[in-house]
């Protein structure tokens, strides 16, 4: 789904060796986000995204043999509440929300 | 060629519970639209989810129902895309370490398998009108438990035996109330076909939101047919969902599968894992009622009942307390069930609330089995007390409801009749014994129904030669 | 002038009734009439509740907390029921909500005077302040500077005597940097201290809300009120919240870690890494010993948490899509139109850019990075437990720059990323971090430095913080 194009920039700032960069296809993402960019928009993001994903290759460098991975730094858990009934006063919407025709 | 049909089913099934799964407000049907909301299950922004306790052990409930290992560790998922209904852009529910797995249903002799049952929270709903659609949010955050069989399932008729199946386990651990109508129960089916002996799944069409386990297995059976005949037309079928119309009993495409490794899953840090621990589990299998399977077996030994009666008796849970409280107080339990079943369930409306007391019920039947009153008496005295109670016995007493047991009494009501009705007579005895019926019917008019049925047969019979 | 006074200073006056509180908050109010409208730190002054709040407590007299008629602002991503909470974007201008934050439901039942809400970086994502969709928060030491973000406005409104304190929230350096910047005290609390419920995040496994003061004493004496188990939040953690016990106890004997692989880095400022050896000498003149240790894993920190971050904040953020609240697109034929135009005007460049990235992350099957990630955050906790088995603290500066000016050109987005080398570890792995300046380079800007101790010990933060602030005497 995603196009991988393959270039090769140099990074100025982490190092001066070559690194890969992985152009995303920015109009795939922006499908899946929900987000319409404007031309200039694009190319901005597109450009700051190759950086980004340098950068993620820096983790692989890690030995993470046997190592689980970590999602949330929690010191709790089965937290729960009792099945009783809290009821919202306010009037939550200020009226019916429509939105366009949805065909199925 | 002969071909195999692979079925596996998707039940999302509603909890009952008296709130969502991640906040305070009430899970019920019917109300108002956007009644039943806070910022929580609105998706306001900055709120968090605060998980529902009575909503995991219901889920452990159906877990033990269903035979599944209910794993110690596990967690919860965002499920994310964009529909108007899901009100944070993201479903959370259990994704990569479901609450159950490894689980079975028992449908008669053959085990189908249950790959996993996970918790999750219910979407909003769409409201379709002309030219615009409505969005209530009362069902948003409604806890579900969606229920994955494998692909076991070989027929249509062996879906809708494992929808029975799983909705009686349900019903009887009070997990769910299984209503279809109220979508509390939602049936997804997964159909492919290949041939026979092979082990490769041939093209998958998903069969979504099927309104009834009839139509399930009439759904199944038409996509199995399709498949196969266009298999046999050198053609493929598409991997695509599609429903099925009630009225032309076809399926029909609703649109493209969608690619499920576009689905984007993360785990949900807003809530933390669970760590279920063996006591906690085993506190809830002590308190587990006991299953339509058990009290079936109960209800054949015990009482003798037929499979006709159980798999009527065992539809409700309700149903099946009402015979149990009524069977402790019958002479003849049996009786009873029959009572239930062609008289009682006739009365039912569409609540199907039982208006007659259990023991009223053992009190008819007992009158029966001591032959103190006749089957179209109890007939009419449960008709009766559906509209009102009272003590059974008095009643017959005082309305002179005996059955006639006494030979010289019904004698004299049988000569009135072969009297009175010379025609017939002689109809019986030029050959037509259907004649017999008539004259019974006509004395048992004459004793107002209270003739003992049995005396009256031998007497006709003898006075007719 | 009552505003320059600490929360402390206040505290003595107002018990001794030689202030009253109407006096004090009309004294930052004057400051924000005066300065804001070149400080950019608030989106919105509730002025005259903070004058009939004051006026109420002036009658009543009692004073049921340390905090009563200490006024502060709150960031704009905290819920303040029925007051507008816009996260600095067009998708929430006019969002005002019907629930409040516990945080701010605590400093309201202290009797806190709440002054109004605080600019930001859009949805608390970016790091300079430039970010908001109303305007650009300024540094108060020098106004062509940014304040650093994504606490913008919380930090520039303390640092310009606009408020007693504030509220920030801190994801990936958002309390700790501009605090630095604006030469402030800014504490990011442990994960699960203080309540994230109301608290409109991008990044749930990574954020806290803390205090940010102009005392270290001032920061503990709010942390105290803010911090404490609420059930509305399923992280939120049953721990001790006596934050001062320690404070004044002194140094003499602690020992302090300063990574080795951070002094190593070519891309501190000379300025930065003069002020950060002078904290060195400040802390073994307070008797601390300082050692230089390795933490290999602090590399891998930056992409963990760009990886972790943005991935959550695809999610987190999917729920602004117009239909029930917030920015609605004009025109629409259908409902992908609908989200897409929405979601396109009501999000600004840089928000955007986080959530694409997420996205990437999400549907990206092949490489995993994602789990690389979480693993890399792993093996850095294990790190920082290792070190803090020996050590009280672990020393680094606060960003390897001082607050950049406007409009000054950065060669890469990376090199942006790279200000927060020194705070994304600490979100990654929960810890408690201190930020406080040390002195100013060679522009009057401030250089701070960041104190990150063991889980839950903010207590020993606020010590050597305490002692710090009084060896270094006035910044200069």
């Amino acid at each position: 789904m995603i196009n991988f194009a393959l270039k090769h920039i140099y990074d100025i700032f982490l190092t001066t060796k070559v690194l890969e960069v992985i152009i995303l296809d920015i109009t795939n993402l922006e499908k899946l986000a929900k987000i319409r960019l404007t031309e200039e928009e694009r190319k901005e993001i597109e450009k700051d995204l190759a950086y980004f994903t340098t950068m993620l290759e820096d983790p692989f460098k890690a030995d993470t043999s046997n190592v689980q991975g970590t999602t949330i730094v929690s010191h709790t858990e089965n937290v729960y509440r009792d099945d009783l009934v809290e009821d919202f006063e306010d009037l939550l919407f200020d009226g019916e929300i429509i939105v366009p025709r949805i065909v199925e | 060629m002969k071909y195999e049909a692979v079925i596996g089913l998707e039940v999302h099934v509603e909890l009952k519970t008296n709130t969502k799964l991640f906040c305070g407000c009430r899970n019920e049907f019917g109300k108002k639209p956007n009644t039943l909301v806070c910022p929580v299950c609105a998706g306001m922004p900055g709120t968090l989810p605060r998980l529902n306790k009575e909503a995991v052990n219901l889920a452990i409930k159906a877990g033990i129902g269903l035979n599944c290992k209910i794993n110690k560790f596990s967690r919860f998922d965002r499920k994310n895309y964009y529909y108007p209904d899901l009100p944070k852009g993201y479903q959370t529910t259990q994704y990569e370490m479901p609450l159950c797995t490894d689980g079975y249903i028992d449908i008669g002799g053959r085990k189908i398998g249950i790959e996993r049952i996970h918790l999750e929270e219910d979407a909003g709903k769409l409201i379709h009108e002309e030219d615009k659609t409505f969005v209530d949010f009362n069902r948003s955050g409604v806890p579900l438990i969606e229920i994955v069989s494998r692909p076991d399932i070989r027929s249509g008729e062996e879906a809708a035996l494992y929808l029975k199946k799983l909705r009686g386990i349900l019903l009887f651990t009070g997990v769910s109330d299984c209503k279809m109508n109220e979508g509390s129960m939602r049936v997804d089916v997964n159909v492919s076909v290949r041939p026979k002996g092979l082990s490769f799944f041939g093209a998958k069409t998903e069969i979504k939101n099927i309104n009834s386990f009839q139509y399930t297995q009439e759904a199944i059976g038409y996509e199995i047919n399709r498949h196969i005949e266009l298999y046999e037309n050198g053609k493929t079928p598409e991997n695509e969902t599609r429903r099925y119309d009630e009225k032309s009993k076809k399926t029909y495409t609703m649109r493209a599968k969608e690619d499920s490794s576009l689905y984007m899953y993360l785990p949900d840090t807003e809530l933390v894992p669970l760590d279920i621990s063996e006591e906690e589990i085993d506190e809830i299998r002590k308190k587990m009622p006991l299953l339509p399977e058990e009290r079936e077996k109960m209800y054949v030994k015990e009482h003798g009942l037929s499979d006709f009666d159980c798999e009527n008796i065992l539809q409700e849970v309700h149903f099946a307390e009402y015979f149990e409280e009524a069977a402790k107080l019958s002479k003849d339990a049996k009786n009873s069930a029959n009572l239930l079943i062609t008289q009682i369930f006739s009365l039912l409306e569409s609540d199907k609330v039982i208006k007659i007391k259990p023991l009223r019920l053992a009190e008819v039947s007992n009158l029966m089995t001591d032959e103190v009153i006749n089957s179209s008496t109890a007939k009419k005295l449960l008709e009766k007390l559906w509209e009102e109670d009272f003590d059974v016995e008095n009643y017959v007493k005082e309305n002179k409801l005996f059955q006639i047991n006494e030979k010289d009494v019904l004698s004299r009501y049988i000569d009135e009749a072969m009297e009175e009705n010379q025609k017939i007579v002689d109809d019986y005895r030029k050959g037509k014994k259907k004649a017999l019926k008539a004259l019974t019917g006509i004395v048992m008019a004459k004793t107002r129904g209270r003739a003992n049925p049995r005396l009256l047969n031998t007497l006709l019979n003898e006075k007719l030669g | 002038m009552p505003n320059r006074l600490s929360i402390s200073e206040c505290i003595k006056l107002l018990d001794n009734r030689e202030i009253k509180v109407t006096e004090l908050v009309n004294a930052y109010l004057r400051e924000i009439e005066n300065r804001d409208e070149e400080i950019n730190a608030f989106i919105t002054v509730t002025k005259d509740e903070a004058l009939e709040k004051a006026e109420e407590l002036d009658r009543k007299g009692k004073r049921i907390s340390p905090l009563s008629g200490i006024p502060g602002g709150i960031k704009d991503n905290i819920c303040t029921k029925n007051i507008n909470t816009t996260c600095a974007s067009k998708m929430l201008k006019d969002f005002v909500p019907k629930y409040s934050a516990t945080v701010y439901e605590r400093l309201l039942d202290n009797d806190f005077v709440m002054l109004g809400k605080l600019n930001m970086d859009e949805f608390a994502i970016g790091g300079g302040g430039e970010y908001s969709y109303f305007k650009p928060v300024k540094n108060p030491y020098n106004i062509s500077h940014m304040a650093g973000g994504s606490s913008s406005g919380s930090a520039a409104s303390v640092a310009a005597f606009e408020c007693a304190f504030s509220l920030g929230t801190d994801t990936g350096g958002s309390i700790l940097k501009p605090s630095s910047y604006c030469g402030v005290v800014g504490m990011k609390p442990t994960f699960g201290t203080v309540s994230r419920y109301g608290v409109v995040g991008f990044a749930p496994s990574l954020e806290q809300t803390g205090p940010i003061t102009r005392t270290v004493l001032d920061n503990a004496i709010v942390l105290s009120k803010i911090a404490g188990h609420d059930e509305k939040d399923p992280c939120s953690i049953k721990r001790d919240l006596d934050f001062l016990q320690d404070i004044d106890k002194g140094l003499k004997g602690l020992k302090i870690a300063v990574p080795k692989e951070l002094m190593d880095m070519d891309v501190i400022q000379r300025d930065v890494r003069k002020c950060y050896e002078k904290s060195f000498e400040i802390f073994k003149e307070l008797g601390c010993q300082v050692d230089v240790v390795s933490m290999p894993s602090l590399q891998y920190s930056l992409s963990a948490y760009y990886a972790i971050s943005s991935s959550e904040s695809a999610s987190t953020l999917a729920r602004y899509d117009g239909i029930r609240y917030g920015h609605r697109t004009k025109e629409y034929s259908n409902i992908e139109e609908l989200y897409e135009k929405t979601r396109g005007e009501g999000f600004g460049i840089d928000v955007k850019k986080r959530i694409l990235f997420g996205t990437f992350l999400l549907v990206e099957k092949e490489k995993n990075y994602l789990d690389k990630a979480r693993k890399a955050r792993t093996i850095l906790m294990n790190e920082y437990e290792r070190l803090f088995k020996e050590y009280s603290i672990v020393l680094t500066p606060a960003s390897p720059i001082t607050a950049p000016a406007f409009g000054e050109k950065q060669s890469n987005a990376l090199e942006k990323y790279y200000e927060d080398i020194f705070t994304t570890p600490i979100n990654l792995c929960g810890i408690p971090a201190l930020s406080m300046p040390v002195c100013k380079d060679s522009n009057g800007l401030p250089v701070g430095i960041i104190l990150s101790a063991r889980h839950y010990d903010e207590k020993t933060l606020y010590r050597f913080g305490h002692a710090f602030e009084a060896a270094r005497g006035i910044l200069k």
